[in-house]
This record gives C-alpha cells, sequence and structure tokens, in this order.
C-alpha cells in the first residue's frame, strides 16, 4: 500500500563508538521542541505565513496557494487578470511547499529583463535563498534558481538543466509556451520535475489550441490529444463548442481570478482623449502615405502578397514621421519595385524628412509640464522612442528608456532612475513586460497598439496591487485619421480603457482584428463608412462579450 | 512546556524570546544584562561560528593568532524597544520565526541537541536509551509526527509517549557524586532494531486511508496519461498543425532532430516517472535524536508498548 523508507544516518553517526556522545540535555529539549514546531500537521492552512511576518497577502493570493497545494497537487496555471499579484502567489506555493520539505530544489524560469527582480523579491518578500543564474555552474550550484527563458533553452546550458531534477518548476510569462514547436516549450517538456506552475495573465491570446497546449505541459490528456480535444470544444479559433464541460476539465488544473471578484480595491482609471490638430505639412505627409498605402494594398492583394509591412506603416505614421521613414527606407531596398514606386516612395520619405515641427511631441511637453509628476509614455515604436528621447530632453525633461533587448541589470537601473531621477519613462511593449511602477499614476498613450490586450498589459503597469492612486490615462488621437477611429472604437465602443478586458480575451485575436482593422481603413470611401464598420465590429465584439456566462469559459 | 506532538505551540515573541535565552545558555554564551523582551549576550567563538556564516574570517584569524573582540548580540523580540535600551555600537536584530538569525540558532541546536547523556539524582540509576523519530506519510502532500520511545536497558522493554515525562524530570548533565550506576551492556544493533520493529507495528496499525486515497489518486492519472498516449499511436509526431509565427520566440522554431531525438515514448516515460515520484504514498521513519538517559526507573505515566 505504501512504500516504507528507513533513514539510518544515525546510527550510522554511532557506528563507530558504542556510547552516545556526551551532549546537553538542555540543547536535547531545544532540539525537539524546534522539531515539533516544524512538523507539518493535516492543516491545510499556509504554514509559511508564521514565518514571513512582514508579508500581507490578499484573501485571493492564499486561497490560490492553497487550492494548488490541496486540490490541484502543485502543478497548476495561475492565470489571474493583470495586477492581481501572481507573483507572490506563486511565491507563496514554492515557500509553503519548501516550508514543508517537499521543495528543495526549485527553479524559476522567466524573461531576462525580470530576472533580478524575481532574485530580489524571493529572497526579500519570501526569505528565499534565491539565486540568478549566471553561468554553465550555476545550474549545479545553487538550489533555487532564477533563469531567463532565453538563456536556458539555448546551449551549453540546455544540456546542463536537462540533467537536473527539480521538485518545482515555475514559468512567468508562460503564454510564450502557446506554440509547442517552439524550443521554449521543448525545454520545459524535457525538464524532470515534481510540481510545475505556470504563471500568465492571458493563457489564450489568440486561439483556443494555445490552451491546450499550456495544458499539455501540466497534465497531458486532461484535455483529451489535440484532435478530440478541437472536434469536442472547438467551435471556432476562439469560441469554445461546450464552455461548461471546458470549463469544468480546467477547474482540475487552472485557477484564475477575477479583479472584479476579488476583494482587492483598485484606483479608479480616468480616461482623457486628447484630439489634436496636424500642422499643414504633417497633414500631407499623412494624407501622401495613406494614399500611397492604399494603392500598395489593393495591388499586393490582388498579387496575394502579404500586407503587413503597410500595416505597420499606417501605424508607423500615426506615431511619428521619424517612425514611417524607417519602414520607408526599407520599403525602398525591395528589389521588386518598379522605378515609378521607388520614386513615389522616396518621395515620401522627403517629405517626412521634411516635416518641421511635431504636434504630438509639443503636446508631449505642454503635458509633462503641466502634470509636474511621473509620467510613463507609451509608444509602438523604437524610432519614435529615440525621437521623443530627443526632443524631450532638448526641452530640458529628463527622461529615460526601457524596451526589449535591454539586458536585465540594465532594466532594473532604469527603473530605478525613473524612480528617483527622471520625470518621463519612455517605454516600448516590451517596457510592458512585468515590471511594476505603481508609484506612477500617469499615462500617456502616444500611439496605441492595435491589439486590445497590449494595452491593458500597458496599463497594468501602473494600475495594479500597490496603485495607491487614480491612474491618468490620455490618449493622443489626431483629427482625421485612423488614430482619431482607433481611439473611439478602444475608447468609447469598447470601453477599452475602463474595463478590464477578462472578458475579451477569449474572443478577440490581435492577427485578425489587426486584420479587420485594416481592411476597414482601406476598403472605407469615406470617414463615414469607417466609423460604421468600426461601430459594427466593436457590436460583434461588446456582444459576445456579454453573452451568457457560457463564452467567459476561461473566467468562469 | 512540551505537550503532544500534534500540539505544539506556534513561535510567537514569548516563545521566541524563552527558546534563544535557553539557547544560549545551554551553549555557553554570556548573558549581559537587557531590557524587558530584549537580550544581550556575548559568544564563545564555536557559538558566533554556528549563528554567523563567515567561515573565511575564521580562516584568518585562527592562521593569524588574531584574538579578535567577542560578537555581543542584541535580540529584540518587540517592536518597541526604547533607544536608550540598546547597548552602544550594537546592531538591533528584530527576531522573528523566519528571521535569518533564528534559523541559525535552531540549526545550532538541532545539531548540538542530537545527542545527550544525562542523569537523575538518585542513588542507584540505570541506563536507557530516548530515541526521538520522525515519522512522516508522503505524497504529494505531507504529514508529520514524532514518535518518542524509551528503552529500558535491563530487560529491553519499551516504553512511548517518552518525552513529555522526561522534560518534567529533573535531570543532570554531570553524574551526581553520591549516584551510583548499575552496569549493563548495551548493543546498539539491539536497540535500534527494537525502535525500528515497534515504529513499523505502529505505523501499520494506523489509519492509512491517506495512502489509499493516493495509490486511486496515482492509478487515475497514470490511466489518464496512458490512454492520452495510446490515443496518439496512430497520429504523427507533431499534432499540432503549423502556426504562422507571429512572436520572436515562434520565429524560433525547434529544429526536427531537437523534436525526434526526444521521442514519444520517452516523453511518456518521463511524465509517468513524474507523477509516481509526486504522487506515491509513502512512508519515512528518521531518527533524529538519541539520549543515554541514566534513571532510577522507568518514569510513571509513560506507556508500555505492546508488542504482541
Amino acid at each position: 500500500m505504501y512504500t516504507y523508507l528507513e533513514q539510518d544516518d544515525l546510527r550510522r553517526q554511532l557506528a563507530e563508538r558504542n556510547d552516545v556522545p556526551a551532549g546537553r540535555w538542555s540543547l536535547f529539549v531545544l532540539a525537539y521542541e524546534a522539531e515539533l514546531r516544524s512538523l507539518c500537521s493535516a492543516c491545510d492552512q499556509l504554514s509559511c505565513l508564521a514565518v514571513l511576518p512582514s508579508l500581507v497577502p490578499f484573501a485571493h493570493q492564499v486561497q490560490t496557494a492553497r487550492r494548488v497545494i490541496n486540490e490541484l497537487h502543485g502543478r497548476a496555471l495561475l492565470a489571474d487578470e493583470v495586477g492581481l499579484g501572481k507573483t507572490i502567489e506563486a511565491g507563496l506555493i514554492l515557500k509553503e511547499y519548501m516550508v514543508r520539505g517537499l521543495v528543495k530544489k526549485a527553479l524559476i524560469l522567466v524573461p531576462a529583463s525580470l530576472v533580478l527582480q524575481w532574485t530580489r523579491e524571493l529572497n526579500e518578500k519570501f526569505g528565499i535563498s534565491a539565486f540568478a543564474q549566471r553561468n554553465e555552474w550555476s545550474w549545479s550550484t545553487y538550489d533555487v534558481l532564477v533563469a531567463s527563458m532565453d538563456t536556458t533553452k539555448r546551449e551549453p546550458h540546455r544540456t546542463a538543466v536537462l540533467s537536473q531534477q527539480y521538485d518545482l518548476v515555475i514559468v512567468d510569462e508562460a503564454h510564450k509556451l502557446k506554440n509547442s514547436k517552439t524550443r521554449n516549450w521543448q525545454i520545459v517538456n524535457q525538464l524532470r520535475k515534481k510540481y510545475l506552475l505556470l504563471v500568465t495573465a492571458t493563457p489564450v491570446q489568440n486561439d483556443m489550441k494555445e490552451l491546450f497546449t499550456l495544458i499539455n505541459l501540466l497534465r497531458p490528456g486532461q484535455l483529451g490529444n489535440a484532435t478530440t480535444f478541437a472536434s469536442d470544444h472547438v467551435k471556432s479559433k476562439r469560441s469554445p463548442k461546450n464552455p461548461v464541460a471546458l470549463r469544468s476539465a480546467l477547474a482540475q488544473v487552472m485557477v484564475r481570478n477575477r479583479r472584479h471578484q476579488s476583494d482587492v480595491d483598485f484606483t479608479e482609471r480616468i480616461v482623457e482623449p486628447i484630439s489634436l490638430q496636424l500642422s499643414g505639412p504633417e497633414s500631407q505627409l499623412y494624407e501622401s502615405v495613406t494614399r500611397f498605402i492604399k494603392d500598395e494594398y489593393v495591388r499586393r492583394k490582388e498579387k496575394h502578397r502579404s500586407i503587413l509591412a503597410l500595416i505597420t506603416l499606417q501605424r508607423e505614421i500615426c506615431s511619428s514621421s521619424y517612425a514611417a521613414m524607417g519602414t520607408l527606407e526599407t520599403m525602398m531596398k525591395d528589389k521588386r519595385l518598379s522605378t515609378e514606386e521607388v520614386i513615389r516612395l522616396r518621395e515620401l520619405y522627403h517629405q517626412a524628412e521634411a516635416v518641421p515641427s511635431y504636434t504630438k511631441v509639443n503636446k508631449v511637453i505642454e503635458l509633462v509640464s503641466e502634470i509636474n509628476d511621473k509620467v510613463i509614455l507609451f509608444t509602438e515604436y523604437r524610432a519614435t522612442q529615440d525621437f521623443l528621447l530627443y526632443m524631450l530632453q532638448q526641452s530640458g525633461i529628463k527622461a529615460v528608456l526601457y524596451r526589449g533587448g535591454y539586458k536585465r541589470g540594465k532594466k532594473d537601473w532604469m527603473k530605478d532612475l525613473f524612480e528617483h531621477k527622471a520625470q518621463v519613462l519612455i517605454a516600448t511593449e516590451a517596457g510592458g513586460e512585468g515590471i511594476n511602477l505603481q508609484f506612477c499614476n500617469q499615462v500617456i498613450n502616444f500611439d496605441l497598439p492595435w491589439n486590445p490586450m497590449r494595452i491593458e498589459q500597458r496599463i497594468g503597469r501602473v494600475h495594479r496591487l500597490g496603485q495607491t492612486r487614480p491612474v491618468y490615462i490620455r490618449n493622443f488621437a489626431t483629427v482625421g485619421t485612423i488614430e482619431e477611429h482607433m481611439v473611439t472604437l478602444l475608447q468609447d465602443k469598447i470601453r477599452m480603457f475602463e474595463l478590464v478586458i477578462g472578458e475579451l480575451d477569449v474572443i478577440l485575436g490581435p492577427r485578425a482584428f489587426e486584420q479587420d482593422l485594416m481592411a476597414t481603413f482601406m476598403e472605407s470611401q469615406d470617414s463615414l463608412e469607417v466609423r460604421a464598420r468600426l461601430s459594427a465590429m466593436a457590436r460583434r465584439v461588446t456582444v459576445r462579450a456579454d453573452e451568457s456566462a457560457g463564452s467567459h469559459v476561461i473566467n468562469g | 512546556m512540551i505537550t503532544k506532538a500534534s500540539e505544539a505551540t506556534p513561535w510567537s515573541d514569548e516563545v521566541l524570546e524563552d527558546y534563544c535565552k535557553r539557547y544560549l545558555q545551554a551553549v555557553g554564551a554570556r548573558l549581559l544584562p537587557s531590557a524587558r523582551g530584549t537580550l544581550c549576550t556575548a559568544l564563545p567563538r564555536d557559538v558566533d561560528k554556528e549563528l554567523t556564516d563567515r567561515p573565511f574570517y575564521w580562516m584568518w584569524v585562527e592562521t593569524m593568532h588574531e584574538t579578535p573582540p567577542e560578537t555581543v548580540l542584541f535580540l529584540t523580540f518587540r517592536d518597541d524597544v526604547e533607544a536608550s535600551a540598546i547597548p552602544e555600537a550594537c546592531k538591533i536584530e528584530r527576531i522573528h520565526a523566519g528571521s535569518y538569525r533564528m534559523q541559525r540558532i535552531v540549526a545550532s541546536a538541532r545539531q548540538r541537541g542530537a545527542f545527550a547523556v544525562a542523569y537523575q539524582r538518585a542513588p542507584i540509576v540505570s541506563p536507557f536509551v530516548l530515541m526521538n523519530v520522525k515519522v512522516s506519510y508522503l505524497s504529494d502532500r505531507r504529514l508529520d509526527r514524532l514518535e518518542s520511545y524509551l528503552v529500558d536497558l535491563r530487560d529491553y522493554r519499551i516504553y512511548h509517549e517518552a518525552m513529555s515525562v522526561l522534560t518534567e524530570t529533573n535531570l543532570s548533565d554531570e553524574r551526581p557524586l553520591e549516584t551510583q550506576i548499575l552496569a549493563v551492556p548495551m548493543d546498539f544493533d539491539q536497540i535500534f532494531s527494537l525502535v525500528k520493529k515497534t515504529v513499523q507495528r505502529t505505523v501499520a496499525l494506523d489509519d492509512h486511508t491517506w495512502s489509499r486515497d493516493a495509490s486511486q489518486r496515482l492509478n487515475r492519472e497514470l490511466r489518464t496519461l496512458d490512454d492520452y498516449y495510446a490515443s496518439l499511436e496512430n497520429t504523427t509526431r507533431n499534432p499540432h498543425s503549423s502556426e504562422t509565427p507571429e512572436t520572436p520566440e515562434d520565429i524560433d522554431p525547434v529544429p526536427e532532430t531537437l523534436v525526434t531525438s526526444f521521442s514519444r515514448a520517452a516523453e511518456r516515460e518521463l511524465r509517468r516517472a513524474e507523477l509516481v515520484w509526486r504522487g506515491e504514498p509513502r512512508v519515512e521513519v528518521r531518527p533524529l535524536q538519541v539520549g543515554l538517559l541514566y534513571l532510577a526507573d522507568v518514569p510513571e505515566m509513560i506507556p508500555e508498548v505492546n508488542l504482541d
């Protein structure tokens, strides 16, 4: 019925001598008392809280940890909505298992930018002696190791890590494991582990298959195999066939807390659209580029060529002429172009170069001075980011950058600078990942991604647990451009900024949504048609969101 | 103070302070006068080494034959210590159950307290062996208890639940001058074997619903796993249809060789091994402490273990 193991350490210690070493009785009693207090009882409460006096977790965090340990047996997808403190939940689970003597060796796989943050939090908040992975020897030297996923999946680390075995593996930003054909997924799949925690706010980004791929790492067969999953559960890419059955199957491997259900008091979001009138030259540039894109769109659709570059260019011209210039330059190098096309592109490029002043940038400078407090400025594009940094500095405003590609130490350093020295943080999408900036409550969206989930990630950096002030969100909308339509769509129609996306994340797929948007902008004859089509899109989205609880499969 | 294993009092501030005070007294640290709720102590070198992690410092000190000043610790068990109560040049350490210092004190106590020899003050005493054993029921969760056995070396009869009574008994570390010791042969193999057998029997008579539940759950999980892999028998290695790459991570596809080198069979075996590792019910018996106690007789109120 059970395996019976006897430990012989003590016997071996007495083996050489035939008597007992003369220790003191008082210490014998003290040792016994300490042992007594460290025993695991039948109680299902978290005993680690007794040794973490300065940590005061929220009720939902404690409940999640207890549920994962007692009911989900240590293999779970932690999928709370953004800002509810999943890191704390994962930390509680790790600490509890360690205190109970069930976990000694643990591996935490995170994006490179978060390695130092995780290491610090585990040490400071949870009293866990965690180390950041640095070289080949780290793998066998430390019991609790925090490593970058990117580093781990490459040699020589890959071989080193696969030769270890881990009591617990935690993977942060686990939505990066949504495709089983990637190295990320392969390495997590091949690790030998007892317990596994996958942490992500967005377990489904584009397609229900992604959920299947994640669950397959935790418990293969829980959702059938790929084929039966598709036939039993998938109605369309983003719609479940039988939400009740799916939810019930997921309940054994997933925990997802919703913001509106938690006892956390989130502060208000105050959203303000900033309407801007482009200057003459800027307007003309916008018109020229958009006309070019429309022509190209038709041509490419006919030839079945990809329109991705066009979508990028259309979005870039809404961001800044500087960003668009980069794409224009790349496009000019395309060998398939005719001479006229190259001339046309060159003209656009020169037109962009010649813009004398920048309405949006001037507005930023004005707002930043007015706000007179820390501000995060979000943009999609590095070119725009560099441009903004230069322009702000020229106006005497201290700003720092935050983007992907920085080594982890640098990101921490930039965050520190923002907190203590600079007034403005200019961040691209990668800046949306993981870092917590609750000391700031002012957000300016210089341009908008066309993916609502990404907007939520941006705002989630400040509107989260620990934020004590209402969060002000200003969205730039240049009149007469696509941006104006986007802001209206997101702000008014879908009320993207007030609601948290929760309901929408199964329904909206970023790729399809983007293509729908592009089609709308390209094919509509006039502004009126654009507005009508966007309204229809928004209605489809919100109707589905309001639909019976059945469609909220991930959310329950 | 010591009650049944299942009723250990938690680490409150008072309990922590009392524990640290007794520890310091037991290891020969000098207790200096200090305010209520605080402890000020000068550490002997061997204790210093155990309570602070600085091996290179000691290596240097000993190689150089230096005589550094005594380390003085100032430990507080309350939040409201007055500034005037703090001795000069002393760092305040607020001690909680999870504090690093407390962890080291406990580790030191455990190590030093693994063995003991103690005497009851009586005209004639004979040897008894006291063994404290940790019994753990494990699957993906865990349940522990401490079993305390006393073996009378005169007749090898065994008694249990000994510790709570013995802590109330007056025992000294040195043999009292007027006490005579009855010499009795000590066969540790026999002693250990007797205790082992007793633990085995006690465990066997226990309620093992936990183990049946764990086994059932494990078997269910293994079946789900086997069914899953059986259903894949007729499909190709990668059942997921190709995705159009979306993010940089996706444009980092696994080369075919890497995929096929980890076969489906290997994957299944790994998953099975993991399930067993996590969920297989097992009982772990770990003797933690052995004490040699010279007592006049078997203390009252310690029940004998019936081995029939």
